[in-house]
This record gives structure tokens, C-alpha cells and sequence, in this order.
């Protein structure tokens, strides 16, 4: 397999999120990206994995990103529901980033983690009924997974790619006349 | 389009392998060991003996003599492609045992197909129902695979009609399901 849900994970914490540091620190230069001078008190947008890093140490507090928010997402769950018919909205790693920052820095993100926590549950379900239904929908050359996050594909990719590719060869008996190219 | 084997592909050698009723359409000497008899009698015109696709498939395409209509053995359709199978198909995907009909179903659908006369309708419409049947049958696959508790029992027995197809998915779709799983619990307790 490819990638893991780890490995998705992982690229989920490249991502910026602000911070408000409570210490000084220096720059640090890396080979992928430097890492900002921090001053207490004086925000600064870091890599998610260097957010948890001092997060965990105490030495800073991680700003909410906007989506993820009590009113925001009972706005999208509405969205869901109101259309049966595609996805609403959402960060590539909006699972990953939610559940990550739940875990480990709850009390910055929201006075009342368990009613993100519950939301979250709720549009991942409905997402993921949705996606069911789409399943039948399936052809050999097409589906839409627009707005999908990364780790909703993830649970995905594998089993789609596989129906299309024995549907893709199934169907190029049936439209012969068209099929000039050849599988493979 | 008529390989579409990977030479070390073991579910193709498999395929390869399915056994074919077939009709000898000319008498060949020297292979009556095909049909049971004797190795040094003469196999009749006529007589019924199961080949493997491989060779089946090989010899209802080639024809006798050049100008010949006549191909060394004819080939109808195998029970696991009959109409009665496809009408099932077609009636409700998912009540079908495709294990029962062949444990590699769709490639000996395709192999079949690669060796039909394609603009037959009855060809066509099997082409049509099995992918048809595919699809309609992914979403319950998905669903079965992705519900830890149906997983473990199956009571159901949707597992045991599924064909090596789609029991290879069924794992792929559960492995990536209990993967997603198993990292937000390690999530949790760090």
C-alpha cells in the first residue's frame, strides 16, 4: 500500500497554522523551509508539526484555524445535508489537522472540544454514506470526488481504483468501434 | 486485446486453467488421451473433451485451413456465462454466488469476450451485464467491508459469493478502513 493513514498524516502536519509563542526562540533554517524567529506574545504562522512540538512543551498556545469552528461546521453540516449530491467545502486535511489538534491542544482550540469533537463525527459520517451512495455511480473513466479530504480518499482510493480498472477493461468490449487506444 | 495476461500473474495462470467443454469438429490422431481413451487412438469428430482456456480458446479461433469456416473444436457458451447466470445477474447482482460460477469471474468474462464474435448480441449483452453487475455490486462490497462487525461473521455470506476480484478489494477497502482506524486511536492515547 502505498500510503498510510501515518503518512497522511504526516503531510497533514506541513501545513501553517498560527501560533502565540510564550517564549523566545531563533530562527532555525532547515533543509525543507526555516523555521521563523519567535518572540512571546508576537504570532507567527509554523509548520503543524513544530506547533505540536511546543505545544507539548508549553511553550506556546495554537490559534483555531477559521473552519474549525462551533457555528462553522454546523453551517457545512447543514450544507451536507442540504445537498445529497456533492461534498461542501472542507481543508485537503480537514481530518488529519481536526484530530490532531483535538488531541493535543483542545483547550486552545474551543471551550467546548466535545461539541467540535461530536460535529466533526457527524460530517465525517454523512460524508462517508455519501461517498457509499456514489460507489454506484461508479463508471470505468469517471468519479467525482470533489471537496473530498485527503484521508476520505485514502479509505477510497484502493477499492475505486480497482473497480474502475475491471470496469474499464469490461466496457471496452462493449464500445469496440471507438476504442483506438490500447489499456495498459 | 486478446493476452491480457501478465506472465507471472497467478490469477491469469488460474484463468489459463478453467476447463471448457468443447467439440471436436475434425478428428485428430493421436489424442484420444484428451477424451479418456487410449494415447495412440485417434480423438473423433464429434467427441466431447475438457480443455483448459488456454487451449480452447486457441483452437475454436483457428480455423482448419485457410478457407475454411471450420475451427478445430467449437465452443459453447460454459454454464458460468449462460443466460440463466447473466439473467440473474441482471435481476438482482448481489443474490448471485460468483464463486460458485468461477472464482476468477470477470477475467473469464473477458477472456470469453476476447474470443467471441463481439457484435453477436448475446456476447454484447454479457459484456454489458457483468459490468453492469459490477458496479451495483461494489457499493455492497464497500459497504460489507467497511462495517467492523459484519467484517469479522459474514453473516450475511457476502463474502463467500465474491470472486478473487472482488475479495481482493473487499481487503484492500477493510485494510484502509482499519487503518484510518487504528491511527486515530494511536492519536488518542499519545
Amino acid at each position: 500500500m502505498e500510503h498510510s493513514a501515518a503518512t497522511v498524516s504526516y503531510l497533514a502536519e506541513e501545513q501553517l497554522v498560527s501560533i502565540v509563542p510564550r517564549q523566545s526562540m531563533d530562527s532555525i533554517t532547515l533543509i525543507g523551509r526555516s523555521m521563523p524567529a519567535l518572540r512571546p506574545l508576537v504570532r507567527q504562522e509554523v509548520p503543524l508539526w513544530l506547533a505540536l512540538l511546543l505545544k507539548r512543551h508549553g511553550k506556546c498556545s495554537i490559534v483555531a484555524p477559521a473552519w474549525l469552528d462551533i457555528e462553522n461546521l454546523k453551517h457545512i453540516y447543514e450544507q451536507e445535508q442540504a445537498n445529497r449530491n456533492r461534498f461542501s467545502e472542507l481543508p485537503e486535511h480537514w481530518i488529519e489537522t481536526s484530530e490532531l489538534l483535538l488531541n493535543e491542544a483542545a483547550d486552545d482550540i474551543s471551550s467546548e472540544p466535545h461539541t467540535i469533537r461530536a460535529l466533526l463525527q457527524d460530517l465525517k459520517e454523512i460524508r462517508q454514506s455519501k461517498a457509499r451512495e456514489g460507489m454506484g455511480q461508479l463508471t470505468s473513466s469517471y468519479i467525482q470526488l470533489d471537496n473530498l479530504g485527503r484521508m476520505e480518499i485514502h479509505e477510497l482510493r484502493g477499492f475505486m481504483t480497482g473497480i474502475m480498472r475491471q470496469l474499464h477493461k469490461l466496457d471496452s468490449f462493449i464500445e469496440q468501434p471507438t476504442s483506438d487506444y490500447e489499456d495498459d | 486485446m486478446t493476452s491480457t495476461g501478465n506472465y507471472y500473474d497467478i490469477d491469469d495462470i488460474l484463468t489459463d486453467g478453467i476447463k471448457l467443454p468443447c467439440t471436436f469438429e475434425i478428428t485428430v490422431p493421436g489424442l484420444g488421451f484428451l477424451a479418456g481413451h487410449n494415447a495412440n487412438d485417434a480423438i473423433k469428430e464429434g467427441t466431447e473433451a475438457e480443455l483448459p482456456l488456454w487451449l480452447a480458446s486457441t483452437l475454436s479461433v483457428s480455423q482448419i485451413t485457410a478457407d475454411s469456416d471450420k475451427t478445430f473444436v467449437s465452443l459453447p457458451i460454459p454454464t458460468a456465462l449462460s443466460q440463466v447466470v447473466m439473467n440473474a445477474l441482471e435481476g438482482d447482482p448481489m443474490s448471485v454466488n460468483l464463486r460458485d460460477q468461477s472464482t476468477h469471474f470477470y477475467r473469464f468474462v473477458e477472456r470469453w469476450l476476447s474470443i467471441s464474435d463481439l457484435s453477436d448480441e448475446m456476447t454484447l449483452r454479457m459484456a454489458q451485464v457483468t459490468s453492469a453487475a459490477l458496479q451495483q455490486r461494489a457499493t455492497s462490497i464497500f459497504n460489507h467491508a467497511q462495517n467492523p462487525n459484519t467484517a469479522v461473521w459474514d453473516e450475511s455470506g457476502i463474502i463467500s459469493n465474491l470472486d478473487e476480484l472482488e475479495l481482493g478489494l473487499y481487503k484492500i477497502a477493510q485494510t484502509a478502513t482499519i487503518n484510518v482506524r487504528k491511527w486515530v486511536s494511536s492519536k488518542k492515547t499519545t
